[in-house]
């Protein structure tokens, strides 16, 4: 298979392993693109949907968000971003679009996962919460966030895969990351270099999807039933019955 | 830079090839979801029915669906070239587990007592399967139809990259070009199918489903 | 001890009051049983005493002390508080379940691991389910629980809605004794909310029938409602026409009392 032989020859070529434009750097740049983009994501989806899913207020804004949001194509968002850092941010074309439009894609599974898996927790746990004497930082901490928590690192999961995957298309804005071996391997029919950037990438997302759901797990609360692991997306953004 | 930010008259003089491109778009999405759906379908009956499958069938579906988009492409060009097989070897794949997960899903949400009252009444079980089971599950089913067909039409922008692409192709080329019209022009149009798809196929589905709007009376004690 | 003082409470978007101009007295140590058809305000009257909702008018007094007057927040700590559902928290175990309101109030652990001695013991539940979680345990075990969890912080006032309700009938009756025994050596102030006339008669010290809208029919001594019921409304309810009550009652006071309620007669 000249293909297998090809990826061979471009893997055995040092010159491929070292300076800015070998594996590694465009390894390193993908991982740190992805983990900023969810990063900002999370930072800005966790609050929101937590006050959502404890005051039960929003949430048709929240879930229109979140349905628009997965509608989203990702080359398009992309497409839609590139011309404003373009004529904007002229200096950092590629990686300020690949960041924006990251940034945007990253928000919606985080926001419906946390505000859904807040508003799941148990009606009753929380009655004798309140009953108790809990206020409502209590209630969150002790009650609403440990058990939201598994749904909440899910669509963390979602969101991160999703990112992985969309920062491969950052190489068409001239940035870097994997899919500038894909992009730059089409340009030159060097098919061997297309399959080691496909390979790197496929098994980074694979990656992140395998360690999120490891993490997920053992994020479950002692005690509560263990759900059954499925790569791709976790159940509430995909379940019809909780998107109206 | 003077330059408007958008070119009207550009879009104007290029009407047809957006028509053409929006066919194709179109095209390329309901061809990836009846094919989706056709593998599906059995795949997804075999899962409910002999559940031990039903963990390796979503793990393989579930890491093609994880696999990036381009990557996947760019691992069936050296095998299909740059062609619509490829694209829509591609596209299929992604609306595999979305469709085996919710056919699973809504044949698991049917009640158990209504199969064991079908059971009673003497139908057999294919005849339960057909008549009752999957009818009960449309709405679940339904809704897998609605997310994978908007997923495949915003990946359907990326198989601009392998020369297809339907409105993605004007994406690419906005970019290549340092152009913002056509890029614009492209996502937008893009993202407005994708919204639009959505909702009709959201109506569609209430439409098809019309007990799934009440809800229920908070009682007071 | 607790006070409703022409307490009333209409809900937004409600024609009709869910409770209208209420009052009642509850002296310390004594259980009151607030019981009626569905509808009537009883567990609506008895969440408005911790406050879980808040009266449209009127004034609730407890301990001599304006409920309006102080934090919710801290009046519900005062006050335990047990559902038909419970609502053990899925994530801890019992032993976790039963100390959080001591935890929240800063205990130490020496102080808490005593203290769930002390509620195993009076409520004879079983150590080894300590350190098990609440999906492993059975209703019984569950409803005791939630009791224990009440009881944790000591607190003088105890509100209960249809806490014995997500049982059997047998495992039903047998917590209705064992809570009996309890509420003999330790005396609480309790407000309980049932819908079922035998469990207020075998409970109560004092019952309150209520009717849709909070309207009081009678409030008094299970005996003196079975011997001497206010209007047909109290006689339907008791169920005077199945003449059977009587049997139930722990303190009958005579023969003739009896054989005069079984038969119906006014």
């Amino acid at each position: 298979m000249e293909v297998l032989s090809d990826a061979i020859a471009f893997l055995s070529d040092p010159s491929n392993w070292s300076g800015s434009r070998g594996i590694p750097v465009r390894v390193w740049e993908h991982v740190q693109m992805s983990f900023y983009a969810t990063a900002a994501a999370a930072l800005v989806a966790l609050p929101i949907g937590l006050v959502i899913g404890h005051s039960r207020k929003g949430e048709f804004l929240a879930s229109s968000a979140g349905n628009i949001g997965r509608a989203l194509p990702s080359f398009g968002v992309l497409g839609l971003v590139f011309p404003f850092t373009l004529r904007y941010l002229p200096g950092s074309i590629g990686f300020a679009a690949t960041l924006i439009a990251l940034f945007l894609l990253a928000i919606p599974p985080i926001l419906i996962n946390t505000y859904v898996g807040v508003q799941n927790v148990d009606a009753d746990s929380l009655e004798a919460a309140r009953g108790m004497g809990m206020d409502w930082r209590q209630m969150l901490v002790i009650l609403e966030i440990p058990l939201a928590l598994p749904l909440i690192i899910a669509g963390i999961r979602n969101a991160a895969v999703a990112v992985v995957a969309t920062a491969t298309l950052g190489a068409v804005v001239a940035w870097g990351g994997l899919g500038r071996f894909i992009i730059d391997g089409f340009a030159v029919r060097n098919f061997g270099q297309v399959l080691v950037g496909a390979v790197l990438v496929a098994g980074l997302a694979l990656a992140t999807e395998f360690g999120l759901g490891v993490l997920e797990r053992m994020l479950t609360p002692k005690g509560m039933r263990p759900r059954a692991y499925i790569p791709g997306e976790a159940q509430p953004t995909v379940d019809p019955g909780l998107v109206t | 830079m003077n330059e408007p930010f958008v070119r009207w008259d550009w879009i104007w003089d290029h009407m047809d090839q957006v028509g053409e491109r929006l066919i194709e778009h179109v095209q390329l999405t309901v061809i990836a979801v009846v094919l989706g759906l056709l593998i599906s379908l059995p795949l997804g009956l075999i899962a409910y029915r002999y559940r031990k499958s039903y963990a390796p069938i979503a793990g393989v579906t579930g890491i093609l669906y994880t696999i990036p988009s381009l990557a996947l492409l760019a691992f069936l060009v050296p095998f299909t070239g740059f062609s619509t097989t490829t694209a829509e070897v591609a596209l299929v794949s992604y609306t595999l587990l979305i469709l085996i997960r919710n056919i699973v899903s809504g044949l698991d949400g049917v009640p158990e007592d209504v199969k064991e009252a079908a059971k009673g009444m003497g139908y057999s079980s294919r005849q339960s399967l057909w008549r009752i089971e999957i009818p009960l599950a449309l709405p679940v089913i339904a809704a897998g139809i609605r997310v994978a067909t908007v997923t495949t039409i915003g990946l359907v922008t990326v198989t601009a990259l392998i020369g297809k692409g339907g409105l993605g192709y004007f994406i690419l080329l906005g970019i290549r070009g340092l152009f913002p019209t056509p890029a614009l022009l492209g996502s937008v149009l893009s993202v407005a199918l994708a919204i639009a798809v959505d909702a009709v196929l959201l109506g569609g589905q209430k439409l098809v489903t019309p007990w799934t709007r009440v809800t229920a009376a908070r009682s007071e004690a | 001890m607790i006070s409703l003082r022409n307490v009333s409470k209409t809900f937004p978007g409600s024609s009709e009051p869910a409770v209208s101009d209420l009052s009642l007295d509850i002296n310390a140590g004594e259980t009151v049983v607030l019981v009626g058809p569905s509808g009537c305000g009883k567990t609506t009257t008895m969440k408005m005493i911790n406050r879980l909702i808040e009266p449209t008018s009127g004034d609730i007094i407890v301990g001599g002390e304006s409920v309006r007057t102080k934090d919710p927040v801290e009046l519900r700590r005062g006050i335990g508080y047990v559902i038909q559902s419970i609502g053990l928290l899925p994530h801890r175990t019992i032993r976790q379940n039963m100390t959080t309101l001591p935890w929240i109030l800063g205990w130490d652990d020496a102080r808490m691991r005593g203290r769930v001695d002390e509620l195993i013991a009076t409520l004879d539940l079983d150590p080894a389910l300590l350190d098990r979680y609440p999906a492993e345990l059975s209703g019984g075990q569950r409803q005791r629980v939630g009791v224990a969890r009440a009881l944790a912080a000591d607190p003088p006032v105890m509100l209960m809605d249809e806490p014995f309700g997500a049982v059997d009938p047998i495992v039903r009756e047998r917590l209705q004794d064992e809570f009996l025994a309890i509420q003999k050596k330790l005396r609480k102030t309790i407000v309980f909310v049932t819908h079922d006339i035998d469990e207020a008669l075998k409970m109560a010290d004092r019952i309150a029938i209520l009717n849709k809208g909070g309207i009081l029919e009678q409030y008094a001594a299970p005996e003196a409602i079975l011997r001497a019921p206010a209007n047909d409304f109290v006689r339907r309810f008791v169920g005077m026409d199945r003449g059977l009550k009587a049997l139930a009652i722990r303190n009958a006071s005579g023969l003739d009392e009896v054989i005069a309620a079984v038969r119906g007669t006014p």
